[in-house]
């Protein structure tokens, strides 16, 4: 079974990313989903952590390289999200890096598909899937 | 009102995107005259990727530009003010105007190219998208196509050769046999009988030989799928007058065929009890056998042609007769069947026998007599035709008598080598002159040698000579005479008709076939003399077309003088061809060969026609076989496209550098009137606006002393815009959205979508927590008429919001860099069609990029993940609902401050019709009120209070700090003192990112012209223009747009922790009413990036639609649909 992958992705680089490898012709498996912000420096750590609750295996966060947020953002308040939800799951003591930060150049799908793909492979190899006891992909 | 004023634009580089942009905004009617057929990103650009699909987006959105795209010339003339601009656009093939970019053609051309692109070499398929391998807006298609074909020029039956060979490459055999049928039937036989010009002509020979085409030919009649409809047409109501067929071979039967599918009624006449002339009684069974013969006949005269056998005109009936039995046109196509004689002492001997009545017996009859030792005298088809019949039965030898050398023969060289290997001998250069007799029966032949001669005859071969004294005897007990045939027309006994004296053909006019008689046409070998299958064929739908046009009374050589198509050359060092053996036809092993009448060839396999197709060069790139034609729903594609001109009118012309565009007018300098050549240099990077473009255009406008501005007084701050009257800010609704009628609406995409993801599986989508009221598919619906459909269902089922499923991401009113232009027109139609002027109540969801083209090689997987997204959007969708509020602008703008640019700025707003006020001293108070549009601002004077009413406030950035203090008694005023503490001399570092927070002001009114400064040292006027376009911008749009996705504060839940303040420099606390602090924002102002929500600790700050509810049941229904 593959990872279960939820990206959040900012509504500009990280989006034109994912945009342009569609368009590129290059796939992805159907377990990861995407939720579309309009900036990552909206989402909280909260948001990371309630992806685990609900059977995520892994969580991504796609957003633009520092200095190009279309907001004038400086990716601080992402930085930190990122940083405590990191934390919180050491805490809790699920094993291994599930959590992504991906800075984006603009229409880089090849670059999105990579990360992505590593993420996957990463995510593999952890023993015990994060999201093994909750959630099913059948509906 | 003024009528709004028309420029051209003409260039393709982000600048002449940009000055269109401009002037559109600031209400001018633009044509933008490009070359590109499509505006693509290029790293080579040295523009930033966002800034340009930004400005592409934006234009592209823009009602007011009109795009010119491929244009290779303009030719401009009149003055300013009244300036015509002929263009030429290049073909494209595509009518870009209905070509929605779903690649549907593209998935199913037949043709692969190779071609060279930004340097890089890629295949592709004959139709893409302008830029292979990067996004393209608009996303129309384009065909590449080059003149026609060699193969196709010379077939005389105009036989898209190339078509059908790509559809081969494809296995597409049912296409490919009915893309050839369109123009000839009887492909049985053509694949096997067609001298094939094709061949001789294919490009394939300089790289190493031609394609195969005739066996790829033969291989579409014997493979397609379904043989019961060979060649079958079905019949034709006939309500044309009768026409006469004189003679059932190939130029009889293609008339009736082509005379039929017109709508006549013909018949033929043949003196035959078989048909197919020559086909039946000339060419032996192991070439084209009986079942063939008589199934592609049979197919024929399936049709509906009447067919009368055994009856000779000229003999039995006469021409007078069939005229008193109401035939309107006859066409004389009887053949070449007179066998010319050796003229030599023993002809009449028993044992001597002509090639055509042997072959015909042989045809006819299995069990002939044949003796053992035959001569055949002569070297061309027919010869070697009834020497390989004779040695199928014949117990002794063989052999061929030709008079000329082995390089000579007039037989094709690949008849001649399968007679070879069957056992036929041949003896060159010998001439026949005398049959010995022994009892009135054939003993043998004496010959003597030859020697060619320097005259060449009609088959361009050397004419042979007997040399005396060399004389021979060859044994035989049997020969065979092949001379030739040639034709006898006279035999029809058609008085008046004008006759070849010497030849015994008809005299016709070439170009139409048609004789001295009138209404009597011939075609075929009894007016070319003996000729190949093809050149019949052609004559036969030659004629039909002259019969046609004889009886309905048009000119019959008007529009048929066949200009010679240019022929397509292919750049062989752009094919990557490297030399492949070409396929040659497989044969029957000698053993089956020798003893029966069965068909030698078998023809190619499957793998055969795959390696052999791949041969072809495609010299006229695309093949035109017209698969792309079938699929599109839009109708868009244009095979026959014929070089384009527009007219554009236009007050001015601003002139970009376009290397694509020959401009054509005699005095194109400088300083023209009413043409200005703009060429601005690089923009500044980071920047939304290149300065000192908008300075140069703002110039122009100034300069042209055309009144661009005559609307602006008018603008709908006065309530006098008529069209914006409609706008209504809300969807209303009648009752609560928790009960509220819910649509889905799921976007086939023209099969795009709909051939990955299982559309019934979404049809039949329910969920127990969703009520949806109407669920249904659509062909597309980022085109007018599909937002018409979908209004209408939304009538009837009487939804209140909807959930479509297509291309587009969201229904915000930004247009971010992912967008394109259908997803733009989407938006735009349905809005139009659902909302009239406001936003129809839509939840987009993505499930091309995201479902169908992500997961395109897994159906079930696309499919459930289109229905997972569906269903989270259905979900949020009540409560997502957008609120879309707005202001008008009072177009008047304050200016505070005494600097030079303010000044310049000040003044040229006031020479382009803006009301302008200016302080120049500040004075002893002044707060800001009112709200963005129209600000209120109070002045407070020592004497006197005053009000001034403006839309724009544009302040110095060079203010004393003393004047600077005055401003902070307002919320706007403190932004204004933020963003000019932070600039200034003394300021340490910025805490924000300081263009964005500027541009953030600026959307709402508020200038500060310190970063128009920044530290460069700059021409003050320029300056000054460049300051007042942008204030111009903003006034002339008349309208400001609150986002409707900006921050929202619930008072109720804010601690006042200051935290969201460290984030945002718009927000900063207020007291509310019960005398508690909190958060406060301008949320016209606001650009939802976020930063503040995410910091909140209790959640008072939220972004619509991004709020922690929406998320989080997104989240659920995408990782664990079970629970929903």
């Amino acid at each position: 079974m593959t990872a279960k992958i939820l990206i959040f992705s900012c509504n500009w680089d990280g989006w034109s990313c994912i945009d342009s490898a569609a368009n590129e012709g290059l796939g992805y498996p159907a377990s990861v989903n995407i939720i579309k912000l309009t900036c990552l420096s909206s989402l909280n750590s909260g948001f990371i952590l309630k992806a685990f609750e609900n059977g995520a295996d892994g969580v991504m966060l796609l957003g633009c390289k520092n200095q190009q947020c279309q907001y004038g953002q400086f990716n601080e308040s992402i930085e930190k999200e990122y940083n405590k939800a990191k934390d919180i799951i050491k805490m809790l003591g699920v094993k291994g890096d599930r959590i992504m930060l991906a800075r984006m150049e603009p229409f880089d799908g090849r670059g999105f598909i990579e990360q992505l793909n590593g993420f996957l492979h990463e995510i593999k190899n952890l023993a015990v899937p994060a999201g093994a006891q909750k959630g099913t992909d059948k509906p | 009102m003024g009528k709004s004023k028309r420029a051209a634009v003409i260039g393709s580089n982000i600048d002449a995107l940009q000055a269109a942009l401009y002037l559109a905004k600031i209400g001018a009617q633009v044509k933008l005259i490009t070359d590109l057929p499509a505006f693509a990103f290029f790293d080579s650009s040295g523009v930033e990727p966002r800034l340009f699909w930004s400005t592409v987006l934006n234009a592209i959105q823009d009602p007011s530009i009109e795009f010119v795209y491929s244009t290779s010339s303009a030719d401009i003339s009149g003055a300013k003010g009244n300036f015509n601009i002929k263009t030429t656009q290049k073909l494209r093939y595509i009518d870009s105007d209905l070509c929605t970019g779903c690649k549907r053609c593209e998935e199913n051309c037949s043709t692969r190219l190779t071609k060279t692109s930004d340097g890089k070499n890629v295949i592709l398929s004959a139709v893409h998208k302008p830029f292979p391998g990067n996004k393209s807006v608009p996303s129309t298609m384009v065909i590449d196509k080059n003149e026609i074909s060699p193969c196709r020029a010379s077939c005389p039956l105009g036989i898209n050769v190339q078509g059908f060979v790509s559809l081969l490459a494809n296995n597409k055999v049912q296409e490919a046999y009915d893309l050839i049928n369109g123009f000839a039937p009887l492909g049985g036989i053509l694949g096997r009988l067609c001298k094939h010009p094709c061949e001789s002509k294919c490009s394939r020979a300089k790289i190493d030989s031609a394609v195969s085409i005739r066996s790829l030919h033969r291989y579409a009649y014997d493979n397609v799928i379904t043989p019961a409809g060979k060649g079958a047409v079905p019949a034709v109501p006939t309500s044309k007058s009768k026409i006469a067929i004189i003679g059932s071979g190939p130029a009889g039967l293609m008339a009736a065929w082509d005379l039929k599918r017109r709508g006549y009624d013909p018949t033929i006449f043949e003196s035959h009890n078989v048909i197919g002339g020559m086909l039946a009684t000339g060419i032996p069974r192991f070439r084209l056998s009986r079942e063939i013969r008589e199934r592609e006949l049979g197919q024929l005269l399936a049709m509906g042609i009447k067919i009368r056998t055994g009856i000779t005109v000229g003999r039995d009936i006469d021409f007078a007769y069939l005229k008193e039995r109401d035939y309107k046109a006859f066409f004389l196509a009887i053949g070449a069947s007179r066998n010319n004689k050796l003229g030599i002492p023993g002809e009449e001997l028993s044992g001597v026998i002509d090639c055509m009545s042997f072959l015909l017996t042989l045809n006819l009859t299995d069990d002939v007599f044949i003796g053992s030792n035959i001569v055949i005298i002569g070297d061309g088809n027919s010869a070697v035709d009834s020497a390989r019949a004779a040695i199928r039965q014949n117990k002794g030898s063989v052999k061929i008598v030709s008079w000329t050398v082995p390089e000579e023969l007039t037989a094709s060289a690949d008849e001649i080598e399968e007679a070879l290997e069957e056992g036929v001998s041949i003896e060159y250069s010998a001439y026949p002159l005398e049959i010995l007799e022994n009892k009135n029966r054939v003993e043998g032949v004496r010959f003597c040698r030859t020697k060619l001669t320097d005259e060449l005859m009609r088959n361009g071969w050397h004419r042979p000579e007997p040399v005396e004294g060399t004389d021979f005897i060859i044994e035989a007990d049997h020969v065979i005479v092949a001379i030739g045939q040639s034709a006898d027309a006279t035999q029809l006994n058609l008085d008046g008709l004008n006759i070849e004296k010497r030849s015994g053909t008809i005299r016709v006019n070439p170009l139409t076939l048609a004789t001295n008689l009138p209404g009597v046409f011939a075609g075929g070998d009894c007016m070319r003399g003996p000729n190949n299958v093809v050149e019949a064929m052609a004559d036969g739908l030659k004629a039909a077309e002259s019969i046609d046009r004889y009886l309905s009374g048009s000119d019959l050589e008007q529009g048929r003088q066949i200009e010679s198509r240019k022929i397509a050359e292919v750049d062989l060092n752009s094919v990557w061809a490297f030399p492949v053996k070409r396929a040659e036809m497989p044969y029957l092993d000698m053993e089956s060969r020798k003893n029966t009448y069965e068909e030698t060839t078998t023809g190619f396999s499957a793998e055969m026609v795959v390696e052999e197709t791949q041969r072809c060069l495609s010299c006229a790139l695309c093949s035109e076989c017209l698969e792309c034609v079938k699929v599109c729903k839009s109708n868009a594609i244009r095979h026959d496209d014929t070089v384009r001109h527009k007219d554009v009118e236009a007050d001015v012309i601003l002139k970009f550098p376009a290397d694509g565009i020959s401009v054509k007018e005699e005095s194109l300098v400088t300083g023209k009137d009413g043409i200005y050549l703009i060429d601005p240099g690089p923009g500044q990077s980071g920047s939304d606006v290149n300065l000192k473009l908008m300075s140069a255009v703002m110039q122009t406008i100034l300069d042209s002393d055309i009144d661009f501005l005559d609307k602006l007084s008018v603008g709908p701050f006065d309530g006098n815009d008529q069209a914006e009257a409609g706008y209504h800010p809300t969807h209303h609704h009648d009752h609560a959205r928790s009960e509220s009628r819910q649509g889905i609406f799921l976007c086939r995409c023209n099969g795009e979508n709909s051939s990955v993801i299982d559309f019934d599986r979404l049809l039949s989508f329910s969920s127990a927590k969703l009520n949806i009221a109407h669920i249904s598919e659509i062909e597309q619906a980022c085109t007018e008429e599909g937002a018409q459909v979908i209004a209408e269902r939304w009538k009837e089922a009487g939804l209140d919001h909807a959930v479509v499923a297509a291309c587009r991401c969201c229904n915000y009113d930004q247009v971010c860099y992912s967008c394109n232009d259908r997803r733009i027109l989407s938006r735009k139609y349905l809005n139009r069609h659902i909302a009239g002027q406001g936003n129809a109540d839509i939840e987009y969801v993505n499930i091309r990029e995201l479902c169908a083209w992500a997961h395109s090689d897994n159906r079930e997987s696309a499919t459930d993940k289109a229905r997972k997204m569906i269903e989270a959007s259905a979900l949020v969708a009540p409560s997502r609902h957008q609120k879309y509020e707005r202001q008008p602008i009072n177009p008047a703008a304050l200016f505070i401050g005494d600097s030079g640019t303010s000044k310049i700025a000040a003044m040229t707003l006031e020479v382009l019709g803006c009301k302008v006020f200016q302080i120049t001293q500040v004075p002893d108070s002044l707060e800001i009120g009112g709200h963005p549009g129209e600000y209120h601002i109070k002045l407070g004077f020592p004497d006197r209070n005053e009000v001034v009413k403006a839309g724009a406030i544009v302040v110095d950035a060079t203010l004393k700090q003393s004047d600077l203090d005055k401003l902070g008694y307002t919320y706007t005023g403190r932004l204004f003192q933020r963003l000019i503490s932070e600039t200034g001399a003394g300021a340490t570092g910025a805490k924000f990112n300081l263009s964005k927070y500027a541009s953030a002001l600026n959307r709402a009114g508020l200038f500060v012209n310190s970063h128009l400064t920044g530290n460069e040292k700059r021409d003050e006027s320029a300056q000054g223009v460049a300051l007042a376009a942008g204030i111009l911008l903003y006034l002339r749009s008349n309208w400001i747009t609150m986002r409707a996705s900006a921050a929202q504060v619930n008072t109720a839940l804010c601690r006042s922790c200051l935290t969201c303040i460290e984030q945002c420099p718009l927000i900063e606390m207020r007291e509310g009413a019960n005398g508690l602090l909190h958060s406060y924002l301008e949320r016209y102002l606001c650009t939802r990036c976020g930063a503040c929500a995410s910091v909140c600790p209790t959640g008072a700050i939220y972004l619509c639609g991004q709020d922690n509810s929406t998320i989080g049941a997104t989240l659920k229904s995408f990782l664990c649909p079970a629970e929903i």
